[in-house]
C-alpha cells in the first residue's frame, strides 16, 4: 500500500500512470495538484465562483472516466486543459448566453487585494461578448496562440485576433485604475 | 501574439493559489458515487440477464432443436445423392443454404445502398 506522501513526492507522469490504472489516491493527488489552475480558468471563463467550481468538478469527473484513453502520461496537462475547455464550451452551448452573462458578477466579498483584482477582472470580462471573453481568457490565462484558440473553439483565426484586440482594449479601459498600482506592487 | 502587459499582469495576479482540500474531497466523493452507481448498474444487469436466461432457456432450447431439424432439410429431392449432380447440389440444397444466401444478399444490398 502506497502512502499519500509517496504520491505527493512522485513526478506527475508516475502519478498519472497510477491513476490511469484506477488508483484512486493517485487521482486524488492529481486533482490536488491541478485544481487551482482549472478552477482559476473556469472562474475567468464564467465569473461565478460556485458555477466555476461545479464545472471544475465535472472536468475532473470526465478526466477520471476517460483517463484510460490518455496515451501519453507526459501530456496530462494539455489533455486536462482540452477537457476543461470542452466542458466549458458544452456548458455554454446548453445555456442561454444572455441569461448566463447577467449573473456573472460574483457577489462574494473581496477579502484582500488579490481577491479584489480577481473580482474586478471577472467583472470586466463579464462585459465582453461570450466568444470574445473565451478568446481573451484563453490568450491571457492559458497563453494560447491565435491558431490554438481558433482550432479549439472553431472560430476563424481572423475573428479570434479581432476578439482579442477589441477585448483587450475594452478590458484595458475598465481596468485602467490598476495601471499604476500593479506596477507599484511589482516594485515593492 | 501581442498581449497587453497590464492585462497579463492582472490575469497572473488573479490566478490565485486556491485551497484545495474541500474541492478534492468533493471531486472524490462524486467519483465514489459514480463508482457505486456503476456497480449497482452492473449488478442489476447481471440479475436481469440471469432471470431472462432462466425464463427463456426452455424456449431457446426448443427453438434450437427445431432449427437443427429444419435447416438441413433438402429443398429438392434428389434420387441419387451420391451421383455427381447430387454432390454438386448438396451445398446449396438445404434450407440453411437458402437462409445463408439470403442473408449475404441482404448484407451486400445494404452496403451498396447505405
Amino acid at each position: 500500500m502506497l502512502t499519500q506522501d509517496y504520491y505527493s513526492r512522485s513526478p506527475e507522469n508516475i502519478v498519472v500512470r497510477l491513476a490511469r490504472n484506477g488508483d484512486r489516491k493517485a487521482f486524488s493527488e492529481l486533482v490536488s495538484r491541478r485544481q487551482a489552475w482549472i478552477r482559476n480558468l473556469m472562474r475567468r471563463s464564467c465569473g461565478e465562483t460556485s458555477l466555476a467550481d461545479d464545472l471544475s468538478q465535472q472536468v475532473f469527473l470526465q478526466a477520471w472516466k476517460t483517463m484510460p484513453q490518455l496515451q501519453d502520461p507526459g501530456k496530462f496537462g494539455p489533455w486536462l486543459k482540452r477537457l476543461a475547455i470542452n466542458v466549458w464550451l458544452q456548458h455554454r452551448r446548453r445555456n442561454d448566453p444572455v441569461s448566463a452573462a447577467a449573473g456573472l458578477r460574483d457577489e462574494a466579498v473581496a477579502t484582500d487585494d488579490l481577491a479584489r483584482i480577481a473580482m474586478d477582472l471577472d467583472a470586466a470580462l463579464a462585459t465582453l461578448a461570450h466568444d470574445a471573453r473565451l478568446c481573451v481568457v484563453f490568450a491571457y490565462h492559458e497563453g494560447m496562440t491565435h491558431g490554438e484558440i481558433a482550432e479549439l473553439t472553431d472560430i476563424p483565426v481572423g475573428t479570434v485576433k479581432s476578439h482579442i484586440r477589441r477585448g483587450s482594449l475594452r478590458l484595458r479601459e475598465q481596468l485602467a485604475a490598476y495601471a499604476g498600482r500593479t506596477g507599484e506592487k511589482q516594485d515593492t | 501574439m501581442d498581449r497587453d502587459p497590464l492585462l497579463q499582469k492582472l490575469f497572473d495576479i488573479a490566478n490565485q493559489d486556491l485551497p484545495g482540500d474541500a474541492f478534492v474531497a468533493a471531486v472524490m466523493s462524486r467519483i465514489d458515487a459514480l463508482r457505486r452507481r456503476a456497480i449497482l448498474a452492473w449488478a442489476a444487469t447481471g440479475v436481469v440477464l440471469a432471470i431472462a436466461a432462466w425464463l427463456l432457456t426452455p424456449t431457446v432450447v426448443g427453438a434450437v432443436d427445431l432449427l437443427s431439424q429444419a435447416l438441413p432439410q433438402s429443398l429438392v429431392a434428389i434420387d441419387e445423392p451420391s451421383a455427381l449432380m447430387g454432390q454438386v447440389m448438396s451445398p446449396l440444397n438445404s434450407i440453411a443454404a437458402i437462409v445463408s444466401v439470403t442473408v449475404l444478399v441482404i448484407a451486400f444490398a445494404y452496403r451498396k445502398i447505405f
